[in-house]
This record gives C-alpha cells, sequence and structure tokens, in this order.
C-alpha cells in the first residue's frame, strides 16, 4: 500500500507528458497504466494534460507560417495576442475542468476502460409484478444475445428480495420456463434470492417458498447488491 | 487572428457548459396510473432542487412504463411531461415496446428509441450517468 502510494506520488507531469506522447518504454507504459487503473487522482492529472495539449494544437493550427523576411519585434508582436489567448484559454479550461464532476476519465480514456471490457450487471427485482418480471427477462435475454452477437464479455446476476422473491418461487410456470431456458442457454447469468425474505415470509405468512431450481439461495440480497455496486457492478432495478 | 480569439472563446465557453452539467438516468422498470405522479414530481423536484446545475436527464421506460407517453392520460399529466421535455428531459424507449405500443404513444413527440433498454442503461452508467429509480 505504502509502495504504490509512494510511487502515485512520485509520478512527474514530465512524466505523464511522455506517456501522452508516446516517448517512454512499453514496460514504464505497462507500469503506468497500472497506476492509472488504481489511482482516479492520477488518470484526471492525465486526462488534464491530454486536453489542454490537444486544445492548445487545435488553437496553434490558426497561426500562420511566420515569413522568413520580417522583422523580429513585428514577429513578437504579432505572437503576444496569441501566447495571451491561448493562456486565457488554457485558464478558461481549467476552471471549467475544476468544476467537472463526473467521470472524466471514462470520457478521455476509453482505451483504460477497454482494457477491464467485461461488463458486469446486476439486477435487482422487488416487485412481484409478473408483467414487469417478463419483461425484465425479456430485456435480460436481448443484452445477452446482443453482447454474444458483438463478441462482448457481460456477466448478469438477476438477485430477488422483498416481494421479488415471489418472481422466483416455482409458482409462476411462465417465468420458471424463463429462467430454465435462460440458464440453460447462457452460462453467465444467474439467479439469486434472499435467505432474510424467504424466512421472514415463514415466520410471518407460515408459508414455505419453493424455489425454481435454477435460483441459488444467499444470506442478505440488500447486502449482496450493495457489495456489487462497491465492485464496480452496474445497477437495474428489474 | 480574430477566427484564434473567437475559437478559444467558444472552447473555454463549452468546457464551462460541460463541466457544469450533472448527467442523470432516470429508469422507470415499471408504471401503473397511480404512480404517474410520482415519476413526474421526482423530475420536477430535481430540476427544482438543482437550479444552477444543468441537468441533463434521460427518462428511460421499460415495458408498460411507456404507459407515460399515452396521449389518453390526464391532461394535467401531459402537461407537466410536456414541460419537461421542452426543458430537455430526454426519453428513450426499446424500439420493441415501441412497435407492440405505437397505437398507445403520442405521435406530437415519439420518443427516442434504442436497441435493448438494459444496454443502453450500461452504456449510459458508463458515461457517468447517475441511475435513479421512481
Amino acid at each position: 500500500m505504502t509502495d504504490s502510494t509512494d510511487k502515485k506520488s512520485h509520478v512527474s507531469d514530465e512524466l505523464l507528458n511522455s506517456f501522452i506522447d508516446h516517448q517512454i518504454t512499453n514496460e514504464e507504459r505497462q507500469e503506468l497504466l497500472a497506476l492509472l487503473n488504481r489511482d482516479e487522482t492520477l488518470a484526471n492529472r492525465v486526462c488534464e494534460l491530454q486536453r489542454i495539449k490537444q486544445l492548445t494544437q487545435l488553437a496553434y493550427d490558426d497561426i500562420p507560417a511566420p515569413a522568413g523576411n520580417e522583422q523580429p519585434d513585428i514577429a513578437r508582436k504579432r505572437q503576444f495576442p496569441m501566447a495571451a489567448s491561448i493562456a486565457i484559454f488554457s485558464l478558461g479550461l481549467l476552471l471549467g475542468l475544476g468544476m467537472m464532476q463526473i467521470n472524466t476519465r471514462v470520457d478521455l480514456l476509453p482505451s483504460l476502460s477497454a482494457a477491464h471490457a467485461q461488463t458486469k450487471v446486476l439486477v435487482h427485482l422487488t416487485s412481484a409484478d409478473v408483467d414487469a418480471g417478463l419483461n425484465t427477462l425479456d430485456n435480460i435475454q436481448q443484452m445477452l444475445q446482443e453482447y454474444a452477437a458483438n463478441q462482448q464479455s457481460v456477466v448478469i446476476e438477476v438477485v430477488a428480495n422483498g416481494n421479488g422473491i415471489k418472481l422466483l418461487s416455482n409458482s409462476n410456470r411462465d417465468i420458471a420456463r424463463r429462467i430454465a431456458a435462460l440458464t440453460e442457454r447462457h452460462d453467465n447469468v444467474s439467479f439469486a434470492a434472499c435467505k432474510n425474505t424467504i424466512d421472514q415470509i415463514k415466520i410471518t405468512n407460515g408459508r414455505d417458498i419453493q424455489l425454481i431450481p435454477q435460483v441459488k439461495l444467499i444470506d442478505s440480497g440488500i447486502v449482496n447488491v450493495i457489495k456489487r455496486q462497491q465492485q464496480g457492478w452496474t445497477y437495474i432495478r428489474g | 487572428m480574430a477566427r484564434g480569439f473567437l475559437l478559444i472563446l467558444l472552447c473555454t465557453a463549452f468546457a464551462s457548459a460541460h463541466a457544469a452539467s450533472d448527467k442523470i438516468l432516470y429508469h422507470v422498470h415499471h408504471l401503473q396510473l397511480d404512480g404517474i405522479p410520482r415519476v413526474l414530481s421526482n423530475l420536477e423536484n430535481l430540476q427544482k432542487g438543482m437550479p444552477d446545475r444543468q441537468l441533463d436527464i434521460r427518462l428511460l421506460l421499460q415495458g408498460d412504463s411507456i404507459l407515460l407517453l399515452d396521449p389518453w392520460i390526464d391532461d394535467s399529466f401531459r402537461q407537466r411531461l410536456h414541460e419537461l421535455r421542452q426543458s430537455g428531459v430526454r426519453i428513450e424507449v426499446s424500439r420493441s415496446n415501441y412497435a407492440d405500443n405505437r397505437n398507445r404513444v403520442a405521435r406530437d413527440h415519439p420518443p427516442q428509441l434504442v436497441e435493448n433498454l438494459f444496454s443502453r442503461i450500461v452504456e449510459l452508467e458508463q458515461q457517468g450517468y447517475q441511475y435513479v429509480t421512481p
């Protein structure tokens, strides 16, 4: 921990600029990419440097090439407004970036995100509405097919608690059939039910919930939902 | 030279505008008539509660939630939804859901169609949209 923290703090702007300009060795590049994945602040520094570099280049595109026979003092006079404008522009840009709150890293460094291309999705069932449940299964099926067709990797975990447990009980044949078909065809989708909820239903109503065979039992649905989000899974209410 | 200054001003304005925006993904996975006021109020309150922010709100309607676009819902609801759209709230519906309910959707303002709603949610969340449900 201290080792990586020390390393993070010692990454200079010069090294980051070299990284942006592809002027470092492959080994250095790999090492830096690993650091960037772990350290959001560092990744944001790269984004800022990259953005400033791109926009500065954009501004310079408009500058005509200096004529060879111009007097030096005239050339300096012409350069001053441009230098001033770049300075003003950079200031404005930094102010804007300072206010930016949402996911700069994802927007500007797609290659880093692509390095971890597996999409992980948690679908949270809390409603007993059968039509809504069937619609959720439709969406899951379409998503699995879409990712497979595009040769992209996805893992979907469906977790039910509260009233959503009823959808995963074997009382509804349509749902049971759909879940059986989905899990048979795709090994990257799974279904889980909250044991706490099932125990509570037993205590309150004296009724045993019989789950669909493909559904596994987990201790706490809500804890699983929170853990998955902490692990970076995309949350969808189903 | 003037073009250079103009470009710089435009870029700076763009950077500032982008910086001040908040991206919100409001997903309605299931909706019945009695749930409509809550959805509309949520969105209105979101805008009222963040008057100094530029909000980029995507309203994703799943399954029976397409009811919100029904031309026969209460006039006051339709008016409130119209105002939300006027203020920039963008509505997205899956292509298949739209095809199944074409007759239930007001034609003056068609929603944006997407192939799959769940894939779209993943895409928007990866773009930094904050996920909210009613």
